[in-house]
């Protein structure tokens, strides 16, 4: 009989560190989803998690999505007892084996053998059953003679087989996995996946976070999305998918409707993070009573997590349970009102109290640049308020490109184009919008279509990308870079494809189903490079530092990388996406590629919220 | 509050319980330590017999003592000096060493707390046959009380669970912490009677007294030379180690719920 309860978890993350604020500003630098608080005696305290309530009982295989830094990985601490929770109620029946890293907490100079014989004396394993353990874990992992080499030869790959053997042997309860099992090559993971699939048969909970969709939507059939620290959604895994998808990309293939019954609330008053889901596109309204200024509400189709909604001179309220429909104000700004009534738009009673407000929804004139129109507001003497939407940084600039390619009456590309100069020219304020975060836009704009097979113009995408090569390649992220390299892979001249195969291939194995030990670049091609065996290289991969395996192996042989160089010497344009993704690459003390970078990537990261006078 | 204390109790029981971890461990970090080495722990006890020899020969002359007397003097106190010492200064890192296992693992702090002491006292072990064979060859008397060292060393283990789990609670927390014990013990070695003799203080004897660790070495010291320890030392350690397991707790309660970030 297994269950989880948990009622209003709240996890607060003491950082110790002599100068509390040297810390804070580089997590704010690195990016982390809680929100930090600095007591006086030079301690951050990291909320990681708050408001947690949820149920799981016998059966229920629990994807746990969210970004990284979102609290997943906390969550799963909390639930396997290492961290406690400050506050709030937490029941666990049944027994729980977790694996939370690759390591399984034994000394690496150990074989493989007696690491399982060891870790199995860790869960207390009587002497006399040792044996017949050891040999069906010793089965399971397929490792065969690795198993006699130390632990500390082994990739990240056999590691994670290892301890998965490990920590099922025993039928556990409550199996809790983070995402390094992501880690496994192919067929490992289809026989983890049977082996944990057996476990639910037999009455027990699999608790799993990770970034690849593919495996949560094989393996679980419930999710939780999780983003800075709170459950925004629950329900069956696939809407939770979709809906981090939407959170995070702005990328709904289809238009699917979010179910209420599956949205968890936090409405905000004063100040605070509120999540919105809603049926209908992010549509800005704006006044219609002369001032052109685009005003502050919006309606969100797309769930859209709005960030930081400050409030001086009146009080706002979001009110998501309703899907945002509705926005409730309760103003005493008698000015405010006045223009909100002018503007035709709003009926806000006279009196202050909390108003529901339907808002109208217009189809043209979208606009997401939030924030530079409150500032445009303030200027123009509106004065009443520094209501701010921070819409996701990241988000926003998939959205739009996405949001263009997907309008009915934007078919072509060059439609979709005008549309957005149309808008630039519409909406005043976004002037700030310059020249260059528009080019950015429309080249990943053309990535998406053409990564969408619309790949009706790549000359043109051709054409800007030689153009501005070195604006390109500094600004985009290495996701962004590395789906310029797929571009070409596709459409590219012979000479170009292959060198973008390798190119992109190399920062994206598992994309081409290529294990870490072997990768036979011949496969990618055959003209350029022999069989390379990368086993030499010690640095681990970064695994689950993003969706898919983006990473080069820092410690990379000069001689490797000059032979790849040569390679890719015909194609110079993609030879320099390279060299600034390997720069990336060689530059992160893990020698990975972070998932995030470029401008737009640190946009966001600086987005974080610091509640230092908070708590 | 009762909740903590019910948390802490649970896992110093749990602790306990897990003896498969602890004990295989504990000779799996002593075994890892001289991986591939062929005398493996001995060379602990080689180079205590060294220490043991050299100092032997100068001090009995600086104090002009009887060579046959002063060795097993010495070397059973070094031997009790060395343990005690092991116990505080491994205790600090105790916890810190296993911080990945820590956050991977939910096993009761204790158990990791355990397996440090049971680690130092086999190797206490491998020293005790130095002292042994001293023992004999010097024929120190060998009687009833000598058995009393068992006891002894059990109060000293017992005592060296709750001061790695202090030391190793407020370590993790304060880094500060094990250089400073480090140096504090180093003082104390010198004011402590371990070669020299408690005697040799004269009316001065009061210093060794107020002494705690003196009474650690001497609890065990005195048995292994074939006498009863005084009793005021029995005392003074059965009401160190009540007080000790007590503070413990106190502690316990208010950092241990925390360690997990801290290591």
């Amino acid at each position: 009989m297994a269950r989880i309860t948990a009622r209003d978890i709240e996890v607060i993350y003491p950082v110790v560190t002599q100068r509390g604020q040297s810390l804070r500003l580089k997590l704010m630098h690195y990016g982390s989803g809680g929100i930090l608080a600095q007591d006086a005696r030079g301690i951050v305290n990291v909320r990681a998690l708050s408001g947690i309530d949820f149920d799981i009982r016998e059966g229920d295989r629990v994807g746990l999505v969210g970004r990284n830094g979102a609290g997943k990985s906390t969550l799963l601490r909390v639930l396997a007892g290492i961290y406690h929770p400050s506050r709030g109620e937490l029941k666990i029946e049944g027994e729980v084996s977790a694996i939370l890293g690759l390591g399984l907490g034994i000394d690496e100079e150990l074989s493989g053998h007696e690491t399982i014989d060891y870790a199995l004396m860790m869960r207390g394993v009587p002497r006399d059953v040792i044996p017949s353990l050891h040999d069906e874990i010793a089965a399971f992992t397929e490792l065969e003679d690795y198993l006699q080499l130390p632990v500390r030869t082994y990739s990240s790959g056999m590691k994670i087989r290892l301890a998965f053997g490990v920590a099922t042997s025993r039928r556990p309860d409550i199996l809790l996995l983070d995402e390094g099992i992501g880690a496994g090559d192919a067929f490992f993971l289809q026989k983890a996946r049977r082996r944990a699939e057996s476990f639910v048969d037999d009455a027990s909970i699999l608790v799993i976070a990770s970034h690849s969709d593919d495996l949560l939507l094989k393996t679980c059939n419930k999710g939780l999305l999780l983003d800075r620290g709170q459950v925004i959604a629950a329900g069956p895994i696939s809407d939770v998918i979709e809906m981090y998808r939407q959170l995070e990309y702005g990328d709904s293939n289809e238009t699917t409707e979010a179910k209420p019954e599956t949205i968890a609330s936090s409405a905000t008053e004063g100040a605070g993070v509120a999540a919105a889901f809603d049926g209908s596109v992010l549509s800005h309204w704006h006044s219609t009573a002369g001032d052109p200024t685009p005003w502050i509400g919006q309606r969100f189709e797309e769930p859209t997590v709005i960030r930081t909604v400050t409030l001086r001179q009146w009080s706002g309220r979001l009110d998501n349970t309703d899907c945002v429909h509705r926005i409730a104000l309760q103003t005493s700004n008698d000015d405010f009102q006045r223009d909100i009534r002018e503007a035709g738009i709003l009926e806000v009673p006279a009196r202050p109290a909390i108003h529901t407000i339907r808002l109208p929804t217009t189809n043209r004139a979208r606009c997401w640049r939030v924030a530079p129109m409150q500032d445009a507001a303030m200027d123009r003497g509106w004065g009443v308020t520094t209501l701010r939407f921070h819409v996701e940084e990241t988000g926003r600039v998939d959205k739009i490109a996405k949001l263009y390619c997907d309008h009915p009456e934007h078919r072509t590309l060059s439609d979709c184009l005008d549309a957005m100069e149309h808008t630039r020219e519409a909406l005043p304020t976004l002037a700030d919008v310059n020249e260059r975060s528009c080019l950015l836009e429309r080249t990943k704009l053309h990535i998406i279509r053409l990564r969408r097979g619309h790949g009706d113009d790549f000359a043109a995408f051709d054409a800007l990308v030689r153009q501005h090569l070195d604006f390109l390649r500094l600004n985009l992220s290495s996701r962004w870079l590395i789906s310029i390299l797929d571009s070409y892979a596709d459409g590219g001249s012979e000479v170009e494809r292959s060198a973008a195969i390798l190119a992109s291939g190399l920062f994206n194995w598992e994309k081409l189903g290529l294990t870490r030990r072997h990768i036979d670049l011949q496969r990618l091609d055959g003209d350029y490079l022999g069989p390379v065996d990368l086993t030499p290289f010690r640095t681990p991969l970064s695994l689950w530092d993003g969706m898919t395996i983006l990473g080069i192996p820092g410690d990379m042989p000069r001689a490797f990388v000059k032979r790849l160089r040569r390679a890719l010497r015909p194609a110079p344009h993609l030879a320099a996406i390279f060299e600034i993704l390997l720069e990336r690459a060689l530059d992160n003390p893990q020698g990975t590629l972070n998932a995030i970078g470029g401008r737009y990537g640190r946009d966001f990261k600086a987005e974080l919220r610091i509640a230092a006078e908070d708590s | 509050m009762k909740r903590n204390l019910l948390f802490i109790l649970r896992d110093w029981a749990s602790g306990f319980l897990h003896w498969r971890y602890w004990w295989n461990f504990a000779l799996l970090d002593i075994s890892l330590r001289y991986r591939r080495s062929i005398l493996g722990p001995f060379w602990l006890t080689i180079s205590f017999l060294m220490t043991a020899a050299g100092l032997a020969v100068v001090y009995s002359a600086l104090f002009n003592m009887e060579i046959r007397h002063y060795i097993p003097y010495l070397v059973a106190g070094l031997s009790s000096w060395g343990y005690v010492n092991s116990l505080i200064n491994e205790g600090c890192t105790a916890l810190t060493r296993q911080a990945g296992t820590m956050r991977d693992q939910n096993l009761p702090i204790m158990a990791h707390a355990i397996r440090a002491v049971v680690s130092n006292t086999v190797i206490f072990g491998h020293n005790l046959l130095v002292v042994a064979a001293t023992v004999l060859i010097a024929g120190t008397p060998i009687t009833w009380s000598t058995l009393f060292a068992l006891p002894a060393l059990a109060l000293l283990a017992c005592n060296g669970v709750w001061i790695t789990l202090i030391f190793g609670l407020l370590c993790a927390r304060y880094r500060d912490l094990p250089p400073l014990v480090s140096v504090i013990t180093n003082l104390l070695f010198l004011i402590t009677p371990v070669f020299w003799l408690r005697d040799m203080l004269g009316p001065r004897g009061f210093i060794a007294d107020f002494n705690p660790l003196y009474h650690f070495v001497e609890l065990l010291r005195a048995p292994m030379l074939g006498s009863m320890p005084p009793l005021h030392t029995i005392i003074i350690m059965l009401s160190i180690t009540a007080f000790g397991w007590l503070l413990t707790l106190l502690i316990a309660m208010r950092l241990q719920t925390r360690i997990a970030y801290w290591v």
